[in-house]
């Protein structure tokens, strides 16, 4: 039912959500924590630049990649001249360029969920000696869990729909950066397959289904 | 209220599920992300615009050429992803305006590009509209009709050929209130097969591999510039890749099953 080419767009996704959000979690739970919890000067423009990538058109987004980290790029022709290093137009292009775009999601929520929970809790676990990372993974994070997972779940919504910045970063290329969404472009743009199209729009609603089901589920298991 | 005990429960019973959730998203990760990475010929990069990604594509859809890449976009993205240092063999552009882009930038040499293909222009219409067409010509049937979808004359190539051809045959000043502009060609064909206009111009190509439209008229050559679709070698490899014997047969028989000329 499924064409070879589709099959690879789809695995081509999801490896690179499961990969971009797993690099992803621990970063946005100890900056969740750190913007929720901590108070430091310049906080409101780090806050700016850090949702700059939601708010920037994804083009956009990917041609400063491109700038940024391309082979003629500031960081990226360092990289390339020491090191040997290509960014752009690979596997991990796709995964950076979907991380970025996600990232501020994925905080924003940790960040709110974390800000729910009574400081009073943490303060009480301190003061019978708990160490901070004990506090955190055993008071703080059970907690913000439902909000964590909120998250979760639209961060990884964002990742897997990416486009602009993936096509403009990591190209167009099969087996390598075609994912799910730059299929459906590519076959939208060919005349004669919108069968192709309609399968792979398919996949996608059935793939969202699944994960807002189990996250909904998972918050119903979680609520006592 | 609760006490200690219910709230130390819920905190457990988290923890355990935030704990099995991460196993699952390892899990996802392990089953999906490939780690073994054997040695891998060298790739060769083919950076293809619109339809010519098509052809490409057929061409090498053998495992032989498994080292191929091909890099779809229009024209446009292309050559800004080639200057900002894209790992690009072959630029195969639709548009001229482009290669001038990146020969103005020095990346491209004039002695590297060719031309590969030539496509026509050709008004379409709706299969079940096509009798009627046929009975009372193309131009008779276009003056009649109530709407033509052409690309933006304005940043589509398709649709500066289609009024350079209305020009030419002297009837832009007829047809010009019924013109509906899309993005691209391929939006264009996509309207005329919806039934959204009555006809379109699109390119041969296009037209072909639609099921839904047939053409009814092929504008003359002289008509409009050519439509070239064009070769950039940007590199030895890609000298190689596009002089391979094998490579150039199967490109020619791809371009003559598409219609291309």
């Amino acid at each position: 039912m499924l064409f070879g080419n589709e099959i690879q767009a789809i695995v081509l996704s999801l490896k690179a959500a499961s990969l971009s959000m797993l690099v992803q979690t621990p970063f946005a739970l100890w900056l969740g924590y750190f913007m929720a919890r901590k108070n430091f000067k310049g906080k409101m423009l780090f806050e700016s630049l850090l949702n700059l990538p939601q708010v920037l058109p994804p083009v956009v987004t990917g041609f400063l990649l491109l700038l940024l980290l391309g082979r003629e790029g500031l960081v990226g022709s360092w990289l390339y001249n020491q090191f040997g290093i290509r960014m752009a137009f690979s596997f991990m292009a796709v995964v950076i360029a979907s991380s970025l775009v996600s990232f501020p999601i994925y905080v924003g929520f940790v960040k709110s969920a974390i800000e729910m929970v009574d400081e009073g809790l943490e303060y009480a676990a301190r003061s019978l000696g708990k160490r901070d990372l004990t506090v955190f993974l055993t008071i703080t994070m059970p907690l913000a869990l439902p909000g964590i997972l909120n998250g979760f779940v639209l961060a990884f919504a964002r990742n897997l729909g990416e486009f602009g910045a993936t096509i403009t970063f990591a190209g167009n290329i099969t087996g390598v950066s075609r994912t799910i969404p730059l299929a459906i472009y590519s076959s939208m743009q060919t005349p004669g397959a919108e069968n192709s199209t309609f399968r792979l729009v398919l996949v996608s609603v059935v793939l969202s289904m699944v994960v807002m089901v189990f996250s909904g589920f998972l918050r119903k298991r979680m609520t006592v | 209220m609760r006490n200690r005990k219910s709230v130390r429960k819920q905190i457990q019973k988290r923890t355990a599920l935030a704990g099995w959730l991460y196993l699952i998203v390892l899990l996802m990760a392990a089953v999906f992300f490939s780690c073994a990475r054997g040695n891998k010929p060298t790739n060769v990069y083919v950076f293809a615009a619109s339809s010519m990604n098509e052809v490409i594509g057929k061409v090498v859809d053998t495992t032989a050429y498994a080292n191929v890449l091909i890099n779809a976009s229009s024209s446009g993205t292309l050559a800004r992803q080639i200057e900002a240092g894209a790992p690009c063999d072959v630029y195969l552009s639709a548009n001229r305006m482009w290669v001038d882009y990146l020969m103005d930038r020095s990346v491209v040499d004039s002695s590297n590009v060719e031309v590969l293909a030539q496509n026509s222009l050709v008004l379409v219409a709706r299969s079940e509209s096509f009798a009627k067409a046929g009975s009372i010509g193309w131009r008779q049937f276009l003056i009649k009709s109530e709407s033509v979808a052409i690309g933006d004359p304005n940043h589509v190539p398709a649709g500066m050929y289609a009024l350079q051809a209305l020009q030419y045959y002297k009837i832009d000043s007829i047809v010009n209130d019924k013109i509906i502009e899309s993005k691209d060609v391929v939006s264009a064909l996509k309207l005329v097969e919806m039934g959204e206009a009555d006809c379109g111009f699109v390119y041969k190509t296009d037209a072909l591999s639609s099921k839904r439209v047939r053409i009814v008229a092929e504008m003359d050559g002289e008509s409009h510039s050519p439509i070239n679709y064009y070769k950039v070698c940007l590199s030895d490899n890609g000298n190689q890749f596009m002089a391979d014997v094998n490579v150039k047969r199967r490109l020619e028989k791809v371009l003559i099953e598409n219609g291309f000329n």
